[in-house]
């Protein structure tokens, strides 16, 4: 009793760095996605953060044979792999990827169909952590669409998260109403957002070497009983445009021969009457 | 269309974004219809005294007011699935906050309906119901159409407000009590430590907001305390409170404060669109960044390509002689 092994499922996103990308880049044409193929791949900020508090909670049990098992997901292409071997290399035991063939940018249901029928197949998971919001996407719904079709509680706006007593979990997120702290029963999806000093540890050369010989669990949507088909059919909202949005402010560039002569002017100039009057 | 509005009241900013919800729908009146009997909300609120606040300053017409011990979710989400089952509306408003996104996405889902988070603005062309809100980070506008009714969104954050007419015609009120009911059985313990007051940097006249580019937590507290001296609020981007330099709720942008001041002074920021949607408001951005290709440069009326080091110690050596002559 009690020794059973917690299992922990990360579901993370590559996603093109899109501060990378400057103004001409976003120029719309008539094909609808925009193209970021050529970007550089980075994980999606929240699902960084996801990934790094895991490795932080399974840190918090003393014996190893009582670490929760780590696995790690992606629904995704080949560019993916070099994120999954990072994580084999960061200690956890397996990773997957779904091989897709579909626009998944905008298709938070299909995303959300995938990972709950991984669930059910490879589980239980007592944990299913996610991201809030990806950044090509935006859309801000995956995690909790996949609650609501495992039919599991979710939690948004986490934290962090670590082993409570009797196999529980406390959780801590932010709200509209300040900060929460709750102890949960498994299962229970968390939805990470903001979580602060969580960027994703870097792998030691040594482990990256052993990591590189482990495999990656390469599984089609087919092979978990997600049709293509209804995965684009099921989606129930679908882009049909995108535009330019224009911040600019044609400001006035200060010049001037050196940076501190640049400041007064714009202190003599700007600022000085207005915060002398405050 | 009939429509709905629901609102987190255990939110102590239920009344700003509810009136963000009544400026949308005076804004949108042509794609809503014009009834106001349709004006109808369901308000969730766990405290008495926001109770009685309520029924004063909401802009709704009928309203269905609903205690909770405390805000969660599932809870929410099957008091709705019970009081809508009967007689679903077509359109389902939720707050531009984190409740209304998570509800309206989970919403939709058990109602078999679409959704959209963080809404701008939304139109008709024939039949088709669209929904326009930011993607990509915020690079690009995308628009959507919703497949099936009910159609649910929640609004994007920081929306214009429609100040409250308290003298508005009368309002129907109904009240129903849920907190005792128990939030649901995963849930052992569940703790508040509530906000203190609304985050300080949204109604600061003058913010300081810093980027990376300041490279340390030593000099994002030096910075702080310049910020200080100056009488400003101090925030930062996301990387700052991911290194752990500066705490969460100085955190700036489209996952953080929103802010509008009179003057907003942005150093080694790249002011990439999370980062902007924060500071978009200000009245006057002033941004000093070394690379003359940053974003921000182009989305400020001030700018400096230089050294922000140089250039904030300067202007706050200027600033101490003159209060000090
Ligand atoms: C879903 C999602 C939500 C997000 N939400 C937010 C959010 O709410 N807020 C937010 O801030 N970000 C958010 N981000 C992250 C955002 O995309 C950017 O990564 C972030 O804003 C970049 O921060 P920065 O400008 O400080 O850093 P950088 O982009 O690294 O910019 C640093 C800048 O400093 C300049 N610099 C360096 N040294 C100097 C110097 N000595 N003098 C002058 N200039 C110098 C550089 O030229 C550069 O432009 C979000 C991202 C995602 C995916
Ligand atoms: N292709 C994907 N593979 C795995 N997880 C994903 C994928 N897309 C989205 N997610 C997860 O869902 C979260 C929210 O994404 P989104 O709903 O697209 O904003 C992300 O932060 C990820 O954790």
């Amino acid at each position: 009793m009690g020794d059973k092994k917690m299992r922990v499922l990360i579901s993370f996103k590559v996603v093109p760095d899109l501060d990378l990308l400057r103004d001409k880049d976003w120029t719309i044409n008539n094909n609808l996605p925009v193209q970021t193929a050529y970007v550089k791949k980075v994980i999606n900020a929240y699902d960084e953060s996801a990934l790094e508090l895991a490795l932080k909670m399974v840190e918090r049990y003393k014996s190893d044979d009582q670490k929760p098992e780590l696995i790690a997901l992606t629904v995704g292409e080949t560019y993916a792999d070099i994120f999954l071997k990072k994580l084999l290399a960061l200690g956890f035991n397996k990773t997957y990827r779904v091989q897709n063939n579909l626009d998944l940018r905008f298709n938070p249901y299909a995303t959300a169909m995938i990972i709950s029928a991984f669930a059910k197949k490879y589980g239980p998971f007592d944990l299913i952590a996610m991201g809030m919001q990806s950044s090509d996407g935006d859309n801000a719904k995956t995690a909790l669409l996949t609650a609501e079709e495992l039919a599991w509680p979710c939690i948004t706006g986490v934290t962090g998260f670590e082993p409570a007593v009797a196999g529980l979990f406390a959780v801590s997120s932010i709200s509209d109403q300040g900060l929460v702290n709750q102890t949960v029963h498994p299962p229970c999806i968390l939805a990470v957002g903001n979580a602060p000093s969580s960027l994703l540890r870097v792998p030691t050369l040594r482990a990256i070497k052993t990591a590189a010989e482990k495999d990656i669990g390469l599984l089609s949507p087919e092979s978990l009983n997600c049709k293509p088909e209804t995965l684009a059919s099921g989606n129930d909202t679908e882009l049909r445009e995108l535009e330019a949005v224009n911040n600019t402010r044609d400001g006035i560039i200060i010049e001037g021969a050196t940076a501190e002569e640049k400041a007064r002017l714009l202190y003599e100039n700007h600022l000085k009457g207005w915060l002398n009057c405050r | 269309m009939k429509y709905k509005a629901i609102i987190n009241a255990c939110s102590p900013a239920y009344k700003a974004r509810s009136e963000e919800i009544a400026y949308f729908i005076k804004a949108n009146r042509s794609v809503i219809g014009n009834a106001y009997e349709a004006d109808e909300a369901v308000v969730f609120y766990n405290d008495e005294h926001t109770g009685a606040e309520i029924e004063s300053c909401l802009p709704f017409k009928t309203i269905s007011m609903v205690k909770i011990k405390h805000y969660q979710p599932e809870l929410i989400l099957n008091i709705l699935e019970e009081s809508e089952c009967d007689s679903p509306a077509e359109i389902y408003i939720f707050s531009g906050d984190l409740a209304g996104n998570e509800l309206a996405a989970r919403f939709a889902w058990r109602f078999n309906g679409s959704s959209l988070v963080a809404v701008e603005n939304i139109t008709k062309e024939e039949d088709l119901f669209i929904g326009r809100k930011k993607v990509y980070s915020g690079n690009l506008h995308g628009s959507f159409l919703f497949r099936k009714k009910p159609y649910c969104f929640s609004l994007a954050r920081g929306l214009k407000r429609l100040e409250t007419d308290m003298d508005a015609e009368k309002k129907y009120l109904t009240f129903h009590d849920y907190s005792s009911t128990a939030p649901g059985a995963y849930l052992d313990n569940y703790m508040e430590s509530p906000k203190e007051e609304e985050n300080k940097l949204e109604s600061a006249s003058f913010v300081i907001a810093t980027g990376r580019g300041t490279g340390s937590s030593k000099e994002i507290s030096r910075l702080q305390n310049i910020a200080r001296e100056l009488g400003a609020e101090f925030g930062v981007s996301r990387p700052v409170v991911m290194n752990a330099w500066a705490p969460l709720d100085r955190l700036i942008g489209a996952s953080g404060a929103v802010i509008g001041p009179e003057v907003c002074l942005a150093l080694a920021v790249s002011g990439s669109p999370p980062f902007y949607y924060g500071i978009e408001k200000s009245k006057i951005i002033i941004a000093v960044n070394r690379d003359e290709h940053a974003p921000i440069l182009k989305a400020a009326d001030i700018v400096i390509i230089d050294d922000y080091k140089i250039v904030i110690d300067t202007l706050f050596k200027l600033l101490r002689d003159e209060k000090g002559a």
